[in-house]
């Protein structure tokens, strides 16, 4: 058999700008940041986007719940981010690009720091 | 023989399987196909609609095709037997299969063009020269999405690949697509992959299994939305 070509491949970050994905980013303002900590409350481990939602409490002692797209497995696992990395009750500080309509609390994730556990993505 | 994918590029993690340029320097590709006719007047009037609702291209699960599947930012995989060869893309699940036992390609007329195209191969030296037609118009030249009005080139587009190791030990795959009636000038570009690491494995993609995001009919406005929660949240008394 002649060569044998082969493989190539491929990684991904997480939302950095916009390239190839299923979808271009429009919801969100990629030119703003912001910073949410709080408890992770559920995580959709799922292509094509993983969604989390992390609840903090505000000074006013309510409680208010961020939903938070970040990329999807295919992403996700060669990054270090397993389905078990991040867990329900696990305290984190998340990186986002902030949704466009404010209303709605809502991001895309840029990078994500686990209290007691790695970052995930680039926190700059 | 299969391997699998994954990697990341010099100065860091990129976002696509090929090393296709950063989008902000530069198309998809790294050249713009010269369009003409109305496929070029498609393409204006579709890149001026995204522009007007602030998207590059429509959200979209369905496959991307021929050639735009060669940038799919997942893991590539190719499968070769003597007789073929399967470059599969992790993104949107597309696989696109090149026949190396010397058939001809379908009559036009006679079989529905696709959105991989039909590809067949053959060897010169330690070169795999891929000739592709009949490919649907919906797929786009130098472009991230679809073209909805079926005119992102005729039915006479065809692509030539040449396949090869190069000098730095990447597969090179330098691409000319030929399209009398919608381009100019033939449209050339070069990419390049690199192998994965030995444990590397090709992983499911199921776009549609938490797709959140979808097009206003009205507005054609990309909309996201917010899925559903199935656990109660965590810090209410």
């Amino acid at each position: 058999m002649k060569t044998s070509i082969l493989l190539a491949g491929l990684l991904a970050a997480l939302p950095a700008g916009v390239a190839l994905a299923h979808h271009s980013y429009a919801a969100f303002d990629m030119t703003r940041s912001a910073v949410v900590t709080g408890v992770v409350a559920e995580v959709q481990y799922k292509n094509p986007h993983t969604w989390l939602f992390v609840d903090t409490r505000l000074d006013n002692g309510e409680v208010e719940t961020w939903a938070i797209e970040a990329g999807g497995p295919n992403i996700l696992m060669r990054q270090g981010w397993m389905k078990n990395t991040v867990k329900v009750g696990d305290r984190v500080s998340a990186l986002i690009h902030p949704g466009r309509d404010t209303t709605r609390k809502a991001g895309s994730l840029t990078a994500m720091r686990i209290s007691g556990g790695p970052t995930i993505g680039t926190w700059e | 023989m299969p391997i699998g994918s994954a990697v990341d590029r010099p100065g860091g993690v990129t976002y696509t399987g090929a090393d296709d340029v950063p989008s902000a320097d530069g198309p998809p590709f790294g050249v713009r196909p010269e369009l003409k006719g109305v496929y070029l007047q498609s393409y204006q009037q579709r890149t001026a609609r995204n522009a007007e609702l602030g998207i590059e291209f429509k959200t979209s699960c369905k496959i991307l095709g021929m050639p735009t599947i060669m940038l799919g930012p997942y893991a590539v995989e190719i499968l070769q037997t003597p007789d073929q060869i399967n470059w599969a893309q992790e993104y949107l699940r597309e696989t696109r299969r090149i026949y190396l036992d010397g058939r001809e390609h379908p009559d036009p007329e006679a079989v529905p063009a696709t959105f991989e195209g039909y590809s067949t191969g053959h060897w010169e030296g330690d070169v795999l020269v891929v000739e592709t037609s009949s490919i649907r118009g919906e797929t786009t030249l130098g472009e991230y999405g679809h073209a909805d009005d079926a005119l992102g080139h005729s039915e006479k587009l065809t692509f030539t690949e040449r396949m090869f190791i190069n000098d730095d030990g990447l597969l090179q795959v330098d691409g000319v697509g030929r399209d009398p009636e919608a381009l100019a000038s033939p449209w050339e570009w070069t990419l390049t992959f690199r192998r994965a690491p030995a444990d590397a494995e090709f992983m499911e993609y199921v776009c549609e299994d938490n797709n959140t995001d979808t097009i206003d009919p009205e507005t054609g406005a990309e909309v996201t939305s917010i899925p559903e929660r199935q656990l109660p949240s965590i810090l209410e008394d």
